[in-house]
């Protein structure tokens, strides 16, 4: 019975070492990969399973840490003038566009839907709050890429996505996100693959985003083409009022 | 001819000196139905033509001109969308009337199909911190329904096709903003006197995890007494809300107004409408809709058809319900489908519809529509037909 009591012991006291472990991890990896602001353009390559391509543009304007993003739609035509405005890291939605001169708020479960037909969905482009919107556990070591990474399980909390889980790969020499798998209900769905790193200032900034349906087949890749960082945006741009401004 | 060369060297010339930008679609359209056991053919090629321009700063142009030539059928009659029964009313009244007024009233059941060449939208925008003012013929769009929107007092939607594109109504528009997310807008559409003008006051904030929008109009509203053959004008008043938002994860939004007039008309037009996306990406979305000026059975007059055709909200029961689904087959097919029913006479209409990207400007759209219902219900007479539209954008 002793023995047993003191195995219970070290066995919850190493869960409890890891805990902090992992979120001392996504901590790092938070602190990062965050910007207090950006100003980016990129392109969005989306190829079906079937072989076609379609690219868009865009202009993508971040603030206070992903808190506030807003993505203007530049190209091609036919997408032209869209926007997308996410608030509180992703929890409220608006999406805006010329055509009819009207701005839609989403409700949450419309965060699931794709954004302009590719394989990203609304919670996937919102950057979300790594420490409120998951539990982590660390659930071993791996390499990827010719990288020892981490491997973490995040099940999502309430004010999370809607996955039912997701295993984030995170490099362990800069703590900078490698690769994600989502899963639903024990069905991978999609990876993210993120590359490319550069660092900017103290921080470091994934150039390409790489986005695989293990569904379908078809797969997204978002370029960053250039970015500038850390620059003065009024938070002006980051209202419904804006999104009508052409 | 001479004229479109004419505007496209004023607008190069233009552009020479501005940084102008230029976009917009070519588009055909063939919209086959079935009218009286006969396939007809109707249908369009149409050129807009977008430009923009920031020509001062925080002024900025926006405008589009549209070359609409129709092809196939040149014109429908009315009739050709009435009950028999109306129909057989109709002509007995029409054979009553002197032949002057008998050649007046038959024309005024026809729906021409004319080519237009026009200025569909054409406006500047001043934009400040706190205001905006925009002058010119602009989209103006209010409400949160899906397929109906009972506080737009300036568009006529088609319940088949809601988010088609609308023509720009000219107008005056100031913005004032209040907040991050809220605002209020006062508008005056221009007719041809102060009276008959539409006036409308929106206000605009967010809250929790709601848009809340509340408006007041007064404006005109010009009735077609088929019977006297005469057009009565009327001031109405709209007081309006609407709202969009979530409950426990599914999207909610609710639109409501009530309509007053001077000779005691008090009439209202409500909708609740529900959607959802599961897990799989299949979106769900359904719309209540109560019009207290509907009719509780399918005794409809042709006053009541007419008002159907010309004004903006008209329905003709008291209750409708709107379910519809939408699903993304691929990365570029996307598959929708709804029904309209209209639970006062029983009648509905079923309207699928598929939209392919053929590449990256180029998009296909297949909506078939089927019908069903007894005689002189509003959806029962209609036959099957459908729409199909290729746009090409640059």
């Amino acid at each position: 019975m002793l023995r047993f009591f003191i195995i219970m012991i070290f066995v919850s006291s190493l869960g409890f070492s890891q805990d902090i472990n992992v979120i001392e991890i996504i901590k790092k990896v938070d602190e990062n990969e965050k910007y207090n602001s950006t100003k980016s353009e990129a392109s969005q390559i989306i190829t079906t399973s079937g072989g076609s391509k379609r690219t868009l543009s865009m202009k993508v304007y971040t603030k206070d840490r992903n808190d506030k993003q807003l993505t203007v739609y530049t190209g091609p035509a036919r997408v032209k003038g869209d926007k997308i405005l996410m608030l509180e890291d992703g929890d409220e939605i608006w999406f805006y566009t010329p055509k009819t001169d009207r701005v839609r708020h989403l409700a949450s479960h419309a965060k699931r839907q794709s954004v302009q037909g590719s394989d990203f969905s609304y919670e996937d482009m919102a950057s979300g709050n790594l420490e409120d919107d998951y539990t982590h556990k660390l659930i071993g070591e791996e390499e990827f890429n010719d990288s020892e990474c981490y491997k973490i399980e995040s099940v999502p909390t309430e004010s999370g996505p809607s996955y039912s889980k997701v295993i984030i790969w995170v490099e362990k020499e800069r703590y900078l996100t490698y690769r994600i798998d989502y899963h639903e209900n024990d069905i991978l769905l999609k990876r993210l693959i993120c590359s490319d790193y550069e660092k900017l200032e103290d921080k470091w900034y994934p150039k390409k985003l790489f986005m695989k349906n293990l569904q379908d087949g078809g797969e997204t890749i978002i370029k960053t083409n250039k970015i500038e960082i850390n620059i003065d945006l009024s938070d002006k741009l980051f209202t419904t009022n804006y999104l009508k401004r052409r | 001819m001479k004229k479109l060369i004419g505007i496209i060297l004023i607008i190069s010339g233009i552009s020479n000196a501005q940084s102008f930008e230029f976009s917009g679609y070519y588009e055909n359209q063939l919209y086959p139905q079935i009218i009286k056991e006969k396939v007809v053919l109707q249908g369009h090629n149409k050129l807009r033509i977008d430009l923009s321009t920031d020509f001062m700063e925080d002024f900025v142009f926006n405008g589009d001109f549209i070359f609409l030539a129709n092809y196939g059928a040149k014109s429908y009659k009315i009739q050709d969308f009435l009950p028999n029964n109306m129909n057989k009313e109709l002509d007995g009244f029409i054979s009553t009337l002197p032949e002057e007024i008998k050649q007046m009233a038959e024309k005024s059941l026809e729906i021409g199909m004319e080519n237009r060449n026009y200025l569909d939208n054409a406006y500047i925008t001043y934009y400040s911190d706190d205001f905006n003012f925009r002058i010119g013929k602009q989209q103006l769009a209010f409400g949160t329904g899906y397929t109906w929107n009972p506080t737009d007092i300036f568009n006529q939607k088609n319940v088949l096709d809601p988010t088609y594109e609308k023509e720009g109504i000219s107008a005056l528009k100031f913005e004032y903003k209040f907040s991050m997310m809220g605002k209020v807008t006062a508008i005056m559409a221009l007719e041809e006197n102060w009276k008959s003008s539409s006036k409308m006051i929106n206000v605009k904030e967010h809250f929790g995890e709601f848009d809340i929008n509340l408006n007041a109009a007064e404006y005109q509203i010009n009735e077609i007494d088929f019977y006297n053959l005469s057009e009565v004008s009327n001031k109405e008043w709209q007081i309006g809300f609407s709202t969009s938002g979530q409950i426990f994860g599914t999207g909610i939004w609710i639109e409501g107004a009530n309509y007053l007039r001077e000779d005691d008309y008090n009439e209202y037009q409500a909708l609740i409408g529900l959607d959802y996306t599961f897990e799989n990406g299949l979106y769900l979305m359904s719309e209540f809709l109560i019009n207290s000026r509907g009719s509780d059975d399918k005794d409809y007059s042709i006053n009541d058809w007419l008002e159907y055709f010309e004004r903006p909200n008209a329905v003709l029961g008291k209750s409708y319900l709107m379910v519809g689904e939408r699903y993304q087959i691929t990365d570029l097919i996307n598959w929708e489908n709804y029904v309209i029913y209209n639970l006062s006479d029983n009648s509905g209409v079923i309207y699928p519809s598929v939209t392919a990207s053929l590449s990256n400007n180029t998009e296909l759209s297949l909506m078939p529509y089927v019908p069903f219902g007894n005689d002189r219900s509003e959806f029962g007479e209609f036959k099957a037909g459908g729409i199909f539209r290729l746009k090409l954008y640059f």
